[in-house]
Parts: C-alpha cells; sequence; structure tokens
C-alpha cells in the first residue's frame, strides 16, 4: 500500500514537471514566427513522446490535457474554436501513439509514431473543422495534403527529438534507466 | 554527436516506408486537388457556413463579413482574392495574402472564402 502511494505521488511529480516542460516548449514555438500559415512545429509532441515511451500512455495522455487546458487558460482561448481543434489533435494523437507504440513499437522507432501521432493529429484536426466550424468539404479539400506534408516534416524532426531526448535520458539519469524498461 | 548518429541509425525500415507513403499520399493529394479546384470566375464568402457573398473574380470590389469575432474585410482584385483584415488572434487568413484558387479559412471567424469550385453550378446562380 505504502509502495503504491509512493508510486502515486511519484508518478504525480513526473506529469507535473514533462506537463510544464511541454507548456514551456508550447510558449516557445509560440514566439518563433511560422514562416507558412497553417505551419504548426508541434514541439510540446516531443515531450507527450518522450513520456509515452518512458511512462505510458495514462502519464502521456495526462500531460497532454494538462497543457491543453493551461495554455488555453492562459491564451484566453478557452472552450473556442482553436482550443476544441486543440483538445481533439493532442488527445486523438496521444492515443493513436499509445496504440501503436503498444502494438507495432517492434516496427517503429519513435520517428514512426511521431509521424503516426502527427497524421492523426492533422486529420482529427481536419475533420472536427469540417464538422463543428466550416461544414463545407471542398475548402478542407484544398488545404488537407499541405498540412499532411508539413505535418510529415514537423512529425520526423519531432520524432528524431524525442528519439535523443530518450538515449539522453536513458544513458545520463539512473532514475530513468531503472525504471523505463519496466513501466513503457 | 554521436547520440544524433545513433538516434539516426535506429529508424527503422519500417519508418522509412511510412514516410514514404504518407509523402506520397500527399503529394498525390495535392495534384488530385488542383485537379479538382476549378479556376471558376466566382468567389464565394460564407460565414458559419451560410453564404453571405457570391461575387465575380474580375471585379474590383471589398465587403465585409460579420462573424463571431468581429468584421472581416475580404478584397478581390485584378483577378485575385485575399482577406485584407481580420479580427482573428492568428491573423493566418491575412497572411495567406493573394490567392486565385483553393481557399481562405478564417476558423476564429468562422470565414470561409473559396474561389472556383462551384458546386451548385449555374442552376443555384439562377435562383439566387
Amino acid at each position: 500500500m505504502q509502495k503504491a502511494e509512493w508510486m502515486q505521488s511519484r508518478d504525480r511529480l513526473r506529469i507535473a514537471i514533462l506537463a510544464a516542460y511541454a507548456i514551456g516548449l508550447h510558449g516557445l514555438e509560440r514566439m518563433i514566427p511560422a514562416p507558412l500559415p497553417w505551419l504548426r512545429f508541434g514541439l510540446a509532441n516531443i515531450i507527450t513522446l518522450t513520456a509515452l515511451m518512458l511512462y505510458g500512455l495514462r502519464v502521456a495522455l495526462t500531460i497532454t490535457l494538462i497543457r491543453v487546458l493551461l495554455v488555453s487558460l492562459l491564451t484566453g482561448s478557452f472552450l473556442g474554436p482553436g482550443f476544441v481543434l486543440s483538445l481533439g489533435g493532442g488527445v486523438a494523437s496521444t492515443l493513436l501513439m499509445g496504440l501503436a507504440s503498444a502494438l507495432l513499437s517492434s516496427l517503429f522507432s519513435p520517428v514512426g509514431i511521431s509521424l503516426i501521432g502527427s497524421m492523426a493529429h492533422n486529420l482529427t484536426q481536419l475533420t472536427l473543422a469540417y464538422l463543428l466550424f466550416i461544414r463545407r468539404m471542398e475548402p478542407i479539400l484544398f488545404v488537407t495534403p499541405l498540412i499532411l506534408l508539413l505535418g510529415i516534416i514537423t512529425g520526423m524532426v519531432n520524432g528524431m527529438a524525442s528519439g535523443l531526448l530518450l538515449k539522453k535520458l536513458k544513458g545520463d539519469s539512473p532514475e530513468v534507466k531503472a525504471t523505463a524498461g519496466r513501466e513503457s | 554527436m554521436s547520440l544524433a548518429r545513433e538516434t539516426f541509425k535506429e529508424i527503422t525500415i519500417y519508418d522509412w516506408v511510412l514516410l514514404v507513403v504518407l509523402v506520397l499520399v500527399s503529394i498525390s493529394g495535392s495534384f488530385l486537388v488542383r485537379g479538382i479546384a476549378s479556376t471558376g470566375d466566382t468567389v464565394r464568402i460564407e460565414v458559419g457556413g451560410k453564404l453571405i457573398y457570391r461575387l465575380s473574380l474580375s471585379e474590383e470590389r471589398t465587403v465585409e463579413v460579420r462573424g463571431p469575432a468581429g468584421i472581416t474585410r475580404v478584397e478581390v482584385k485584378g483577378g485575385r482574392v485575399r482577406v485584407a483584415d481580420s479580427p482573428c488572434p492568428n491573423k493566418l487568413c491575412v497572411r495567406q495574402g493573394w490567392t486565385e484558387r483553393g481557399a481562405i479559412i478564417c476558423l476564429p471567424n468562422r470565414v470561409v472564402v473559396t474561389v472556383g469550385g462551384d458546386a451548385e453550378g449555374g442552376v443555384d446562380a439562377v435562383s439566387g
């Protein structure tokens, strides 16, 4: 019992720290002027993916929910269209990456998982935008290929960043080394 | 930098296959979309799914539509259209600039500007 409680509070600490990193990265990303409209780097996904690989789906999903909620409260977009899209995209991509890493981790490295997450994120957002806000297929179809292509690039870069981070953590941190294999 | 090289080496063959498939799908998708994007002469301006204006591309005109966030100004000039001003926070629609095909979408203000591709065709134009 005592051990379970200790693990719970340890999980909470991890979630809090990683969520703070995710929000920090998201804030950094907002300060970079995007060279193209529709281009989102999705840097926070580096944290989601790393958390998923190290601590599993529950922790990753909690981090995503905290990030979306806090960012929307900080930027004043809570319950607005942007919030709905962030929430849908974030949850869908985290769930699909969780599924992929549980079932297909022998096939894909973090890069592949990240690509899957990026696709899930973009397709969910486009579907939500169609269902809730636009209600016309044509304009959505026009922007879909470009958004997917940009998503492939950012998904690739984020996946490699996450892979690098995982390697570095496993090499440097005894805590991660001790727990990673067991819990992921 | 050996960690980076190791990370790169860790990318599996299936990762590459997935990457190539996705790139091919989105590139062929963009050609497909180009194919259906008829370069019609019509500009449709919709707010929240409701058609507000149907303009001609050859006409020089600036119109204003009201959405949930405020007033969006759409400018048609020289066969092209742009969103000149918008109340949305990130101004993606304004930064997209002039366009002569496809669409400009401003999500916060629910404004959709579509060039050509008039799905309803001539019949609607007569009755409307």
